[in-house]
């Protein structure tokens, strides 16, 4: 087998070199504006191409060193937020999420890359004729790490608690559809269920709890009982060692992990540190403090990426960035000044700004995250003509010369807040720019979160406009955004709500079939494009930068830490 | 005479305890003040701590739920007395960001910060006294002057600044030096030996204390040649120098000796401002202190902790003048000769 | 004790030449004041000429902001030359005035011996003038973006100090970014030093209960964590910069009150403010007109180092992002946009953290000369 994949590797290599020479990086200095377009696009095509390159490369490349010589190390990750709580009834943030299903306790079933759901804690479901009730049954191999063997009351314990109103859970919808358990023994769980498409994500995401530990704990003792701070004792694939608050977490390879799942990781020790500092984590990258950055500033990613000895890869996050009108007060009112406000933003430079090649100009509440996204459906051009135009229409004309459109003496200006984060500063003064430009003036305004929360989420809506990016999950249920029936929920800041996209979204959580889920999906998008209750800026990608002898990082919508078991470091680089 | 007696005579009493006691009273109503205008202050501020989960995955009963659990329904005079009820009892409560109890968070934190604080206090006045007494010596020479512009130079420069300029230079002139530019400890800290993690920790301190420090040690450089000066020109140093002992002599045991004791009555002036100024350093080197955490607590409305971080903080303060005028009176040239 | 002729007699009259050149009688007889004035003559002259077509710029669009720059320029070339030449129409027959023998006169012939302080005030004239003269000296718009081509740009001959992540030039933004800076520091020390002086003063006279309780509330103010007021206060009433003024003003005023306190204390028992009394004075009378204005040189002087503190002050809390918001340019958070990429784009961070270390550096240096100066005591 070595001389095909030696054709393979140098066919790679020609590819890589060539990708290499396609096009300067960032801060070329020559061309005209409209030349700029078309390089940006071409040095697009060549930085992905040299990426996947790499990667595949990479792999192959690899494919020859035996497994059994892949075991040892300890790999540092590092990331700009800590893992706050492994008790997955309390904990909100996504490092926390990630850390509890993928790296120390097993969930029920697992994503696979196209988010079917996968046996993990259960070997095989079954769903009775009916539809309405599916029965799981375990592995009998999984213990906790104390000793104890995960049972079926572990499950229906976790499923009592995560649907329990006084259990602060964060997501407790992903459980709309399960009605009831049942143990039947001390393998089999069976749950009656109602009807819905991507019915198992829940289980993929939410970690099983120990019975045997939390099972006499109060919900209102939950938040700080040390289990999730302190001792927390899982099932996965790793094991907690120790915690230093504000410095790190210590994991160790769990050696009694079924070898059906993976066996024993490749790491001994896996260490995660917090460090909010993009230039801190940098440096310590460059000097091999760390191992891998999960979420990269893409400002110094061309930096990291000229050391060879670092590589810089990524993927499309589900994330996004939009501006939300308050439709509720004059001028966003008419649908045709909040479309005229989009197309009078020069997204492109706002995404090179701000994620430089780590992003891309959003369409719509779908993007290069979903399966079912469309290349084809194009987001409003740049087009400040057509901004003016459609102004002028809408009544908004400049009577006074002072440069301010007005509309019957009022003039169009108005305040968009944000959150004091470096990117959204550089946002507000672009856009704030573009819309001077077409007769708009905008003020930005930086408040502090715990501020602006209760401003925009307030039945009086404090605010005009505002900018803000969050992370939606993969099997898409946009209900909480626009449902017609909760308008006034404090997350409704937009007050616009369309009955025909009430059916359609919830028509999407019903259907199973691709081509069906595809046209809603289409539906949705025309429906928000028209009306432009968001003006959705950029949708993001997630960069890794990770030492080059560290392995076997996957990079796809799943996260990071959902290869985490597969990682592992060349013979020089463990430490 | 000893420092009982110093205190006594320049601030009354009829000993030294009863001088303490005395100040240990004045300050409780200080602190009761000041702990209950922090809980107004946080508590009529806008947002709760909800707001840090901002995310319209989450429905708002489950943030309803944890407003309950917190608590915060409550009208503000009952959470103000269930407040002072278990502050009195010693129990500081649960941080809401951290899912810890509070003694915790700041018991980790807090032996961080005096590390680098004390470090740093060193620094100021070991470099500081140091710099001032050469420069004295050397008056008028190149040496002062050229001193005179680095003191002044450090002293006019804002320490956040100067963090970012080592960073910058650590990481990339002096990179082969191995200085760690981010936290306290590096990740094999647990593995290595006692002296391994000495010596990892003091490695981690180096920017941080430079950056904390050298504005300060400036400041005190030039007071200390202020004060150096005017011994220099006493009678007891002429009469030292006309007995025959050798300059080093006379200087190092009677001059330096004599000078330091007014710049070390500013000590205590310095404790409270290195627990400020410490705060902008921690947040540029990553530093796990009090002064991260309590602004990270404040801009997530974490009550229990900013309550208790304050809390000590006046507590510090309080003791940080109180060692002051302790002092002073030990300093006080007006009852040195009794 | 034999009379030292005064200055003006000592030669460097001005002549002929001082028309077009002021001050070079004074450099030749080689006097410092005639060095400043030449170097300033030449130095407005050629910034006048090498921006002309800024200045034409400015004067034909409308602009308050350009117009006052030209007409500083003007005003200040004129009284550059008046300086230079002042004494000249002083008919050659009539008595030479005699030097000021007054205290403030001493003083300020004291403070010009000190180099240093002579040094200090220079860099900050220069400060002065560079913040009025800014629309005429500025290279670009601070506020011009160039998302295309201009982005991040290391120090070159086009762009002095570099651009920033969105293009703008760095040093027409140091340049803007030293007038809020510079306002504010004064702004806020002007509260301080009022507030201080007023507390300190009620506290020294009256003596007694209200002394007690004024220093107890000097106390307060002390020991409470002033970052929890600090964030609390900027978050309910939105960054502005008039809100930064008040705030970093009603936290500096403390060290001024104790220190009014004890120059107070120690004039009260004086004789002329005992005869102010014994004539009836109100109290209002006797520390406004009797014992204020001799309490007043600590106050100056700690109002000059004051004012290098709240630069610092404001530097640090727009670092934290509590300070002047974007897109106004300051220069603590044009250090803050820099921070994230110091490795990459060190000179976003490094030419704004400069500009601070040299102005607070002449704040300080002027100070020091203050209080050698006007402090009998410490005479060499």
């Amino acid at each position: 087998m070595t001389w095909p994949s030696a054709l393979w590797s140098v066919t790679l290599s020609v590819l890589f070199l060539a990708a290499c020479d396609a096009g300067p990086p960032r801060g070329a200095e020559t061309g005209s504006a409209a030349d700029s377009a078309s390089e940006d696009q071409a040095e697009r095509i060549a930085a992905e191409a040299y990426r996947q390159a790499v990667v595949a490369a990479d792999s192959v490349a690899h494919e020859q060193i035996s497994e059994s010589s892949r075991y040892g190390g300890t790999i540092v990750v590092a990331g700009r937020n800590d893992v706050i709580t492994l008790n997955p009834l309390v904990s909100t943030d996504i490092e926390s999420v990630q850390h509890q299903a993928h790296v120390l306790f097993t969930t029920l079933v697992r994503s696979g890359p196209d988010f079917e759901p996968l046996p993990y804690l259960a070997h095989e479901w079954t769903i009775d004729p009916e539809g309405d009730r599916i029965t799981f049954h375990l592995r009998d191999d999984v213990y906790w790490h104390d000793g104890v063997p995960v049972t079926a009351r572990d499950v229906a314990f976790t499923w009592q608690r995560v649907v329990d109103p006084e259990v602060p859970f964060f997501n407790p919808s992903y459980f709309d559809a399960w009605e009831a358990v049942e143990v039947l023994d001390e393998h089999t769980v069976r749950f009656t269920v109602r009807p819905r498409s991507n019915l198992l994500y829940g289980w993929a995401v939410t970690a099983i709890i120990p019975e045997h530990i939390l099972g006499d704990v109060p919900p209102a003792a939950l938040a700080d009982h040390p289990f999730g701070t302190v001792s927390p004792v899982g099932s996965g694939p790793f094991r907690f060692v120790e915690r230093i608050p504000g410095d790190r977490w210590v994991f160790e390879a769990n050696p009694d992990f079924p070898e059906d799942l993976g066996g024993r990781p490749y790491a001994d020790r896996l260490v995660y540190r917090q460090i909010p500092d993009d230039a801190v984590a940098d440096a310590a990258l460059r000097t091999g403090e760390i191992d891998l950055i999960v979420d990269a500033n893409p400002a110094s990613a061309q930096r990291l990426s000229a050391d060879s000895t670092l590589v810089v890869t990524s993927f499309p996050a589900a994330e996004y960035a939009l501006i939300a009108w308050n439709t509720r007060r004059d001028p966003f009112t008419d649908p045709r000044v909040r479309r005229a406000l989009t197309l009078a933003m020069d997204r492109e430079s706002i995404v090179d700004v701000v994620r430089g090649p780590y992003g891309s100009v959003s369409a719509g509440p779908v993007g290069p995250w979903h399966w079912t996204y469309d290349p084809a459906w194009e987001p409003f051009p740049f087009a400040p003509d057509s901004a003016r135009a459609l102004l002028e229409q809408s009544g908004w004309t400049d009577e006074d010369g002072d440069g301010v459109r007005e509309n019957r003496g009022v003039p169009l200006r108005f305040e968009l807040f944000f959150t004091p984060r470096q990117a959204w500063m550089d946002v507000s003064t672009i856009v704030q720019a573009n819309l001077a430009d077409v007769g708009a003036a905008v003020e930005p305004r930086a408040r502090e979160q715990a501020s602006l929360v209760p401003m925009v989420t307030s039945p009086d809506r404090r605010f005009d406009a505002f900018l803000v990016s969050w992370a939606r999950d993969v099997p898409l249920d946009d209900r909480d955004l626009w449902a017609c029936d909760r308008v006034d929920d404090p997350m409704q800041f937009t007050g616009w709500c369309h009955p025909e996209l009430d059916a359609v979204l919830d028509s999407m959580q019903f259907v199973s079939d691709r081509e069906s889920l595809r046209r809603l999906t289409r539906r949705y998008e025309t429906l928000v494009a028209d009306a432009q209750p968001y003006t959705f800026l950029f949708n993001v990608e997630t960069v890794l930068a990770r030492r080059a002898g560290l392995r076997g990082v996957g990079a796809d919508a799943r996260g990071t830490w959902a290869s985490v078991t597969e990682w592992w470091l060349d013979t020089e680089d463990r430490r | 005479m000893g420092i009982g007696d110093r205190v006594v005579a320049r601030y009354g009493g009829p000993t030294l305890i009863r001088y303490l006691g005395r100040r240990a009273l004045q300050a409780i109503p200080l602190l009761i003040g000041i702990v209950t205008l922090i809980f107004l202050i946080l508590h009529l501020a806008p947002g709760d701590p909800t707001a840090v989960w901002f995310n319209p995955n989450i429905p708002p009963e489950v943030l309803d739920r944890m407003r309950v659990n917190m608590g915060l329904d409550q009208p503000l005079h009952v959470q103000y007395l269930r407040w002072v009820k278990a502050f009195l009892s010693g129990d500081f409560g649960y941080s809401y960001t951290q899912f810890r109890p509070v003694r915790d968070v700041i018991g980790d934190a807090l032996p961080n910060t005096l590390l680098l604080s004390g470090t740093s206090l060193l620094v100021i006045f070991g470099v500081g006294c140091a710099v001032g007494s050469v420069q004295a010596v050397r008056q008028y020479r190149l040496t002062d002057s050229l001193l005179t512009f680095a003191t002044l130079f450090l002293y006019s420069m804002p320490g956040f600044w100067l963090g970012l300029m080592l960073i910058l230079v650590a990481s990339t002139s002096l990179s082969w030096l191995g200085l760690p530019v981010s936290g306290m400890t590096s990740v094999d800290h647990s593995l290595l030996g006692p002296v391994g993690k000495f010596t990892d920790v003091a490695q981690h301190l180096v920017l941080p204390t430079i950056a904390l420090g050298l504005a300060s040690a400036a400041g005190v450089a030039r007071y200390m040649r202020g004060e150096m000066l005017e011994v220099i020109q006493q009678d007891y140093i002429r009469t030292a120098r006309a007995k025959g002992l050798s300059e080093r002599t006379v200087i190092l045991r009677h001059a330096l000796r004599n000078a330091l004791i007014p710049v070390v009555s500013l000590l205590g002036l310095y404790l409270p401002l290195l627990f400020g100024g410490a705060l902008v350093i921690e947040v540029v080197f990553s530093w796990p202190g009090m002064g991260r955490l309590m602004y990270d607590g404040i801009l997530a409305r974490d009550y229990p902790l900013v309550m208790a971080a304050s809390f000590l903080f006046a507590v510090l303060v309080v003791i940080g003048n109180l060692i002051a005028d302790l002092l002073y009176a030990f300093v006080d040239p007006r009852i040195r000769y009794e | 004790m034999s009379r030292q002729a005064p200055p003006e007699t000592r030669g460097g009259r001005p002549g002929p030449l001082d028309i077009v050149l002021p001050g070079i009688s004074a450099l030749l007889a080689r006097r410092l004041s005639g060095f400043l004035a030449l170097g300033s003559w030449l130095t407005l002259l050629g910034v006048a000429w090498f921006r002309r077509s800024r200045i034409l710029d400015v004067l034909a669009q409308p602009g308050w902001d350009g117009i006052l720059a030209v007409l500083s320029l003007v005003v200040l070339i004129a009284a550059i030359w008046l300086a230079g030449n002042r004494g000249r129409w002083r008919s050659i027959g009539s008595l030479e005035p005699e030097a000021g023998r007054s205290p403030v006169a001493l003083a300020g012939r004291r403070f010009q011996r000190h180099h240093q302080a002579v040094l200090g005030l220079a860099m900050l004239a220069t400060l002065t003038v560079v913040t009025l003269l800014t629309p005429l000296l500025a290279p670009f718009d601070p506020d011009m973006m160039n998302l295309s081509t201009g982005r991040l740009l290391a120090p070159s001959a086009a762009h002095w100090m570099g651009t920033d992540e969105l293009g703008r030039d760095l040093l027409s933004r140091v340049l803007y970014g030293a007038r809020i800076s510079l306002v504010i520091g004064f702004l806020a020390v002007v509260i301080a030093i009022t507030l201080g002086t007023a507390i300190g003063a009620v506290a020294g006279y009256a003596g007694g209960w209200a002394d007690a309780i004024l220093m107890r509330i000097v106390d307060l103010f002390l020991s409470f964590p002033r970052l929890v007021l600090l964030i609390t206060v900027v978050a309910v009433f939105q960054p502005s910069i008039p809100l930064i003024v008040i705030v970093l003003g009603l936290t500096g005023w403390m060290g001024v009150s104790r220190l009014v306190r004890g120059q107070v204390l120690s004039v009260r028992e004086r004789e002329y403010v005992q005869a102010a009394r014994a004539l009836g004075y109100g109290p209002g009378r006797v520390l406004g007109r009797h014992i204020l204005p001799n309490v007043l040189t600590p106050v100056i002087v700690a109002a000059t180092l004051g004012i290098g503190n709240a630069i610092l002050a404001e530097a640090a809390l727009s670092y934290l992002g509590l300070g002047v918001q974007p897109p106004t340019a300051s220069w603590g958070n044009i250090i803050q946009s820099g921070g994230d990429r110091i490795i990459d784009a060190w000179w976003i961070s490094t030419f704004p953290g400069l500009a601070i270390v040299l102005t607070v550096m002449s704040f300080n240096l002027v100070g020091d000369g203050l209080r050698d100066a006007l402090d009998p005591r410490h005479v060499e």
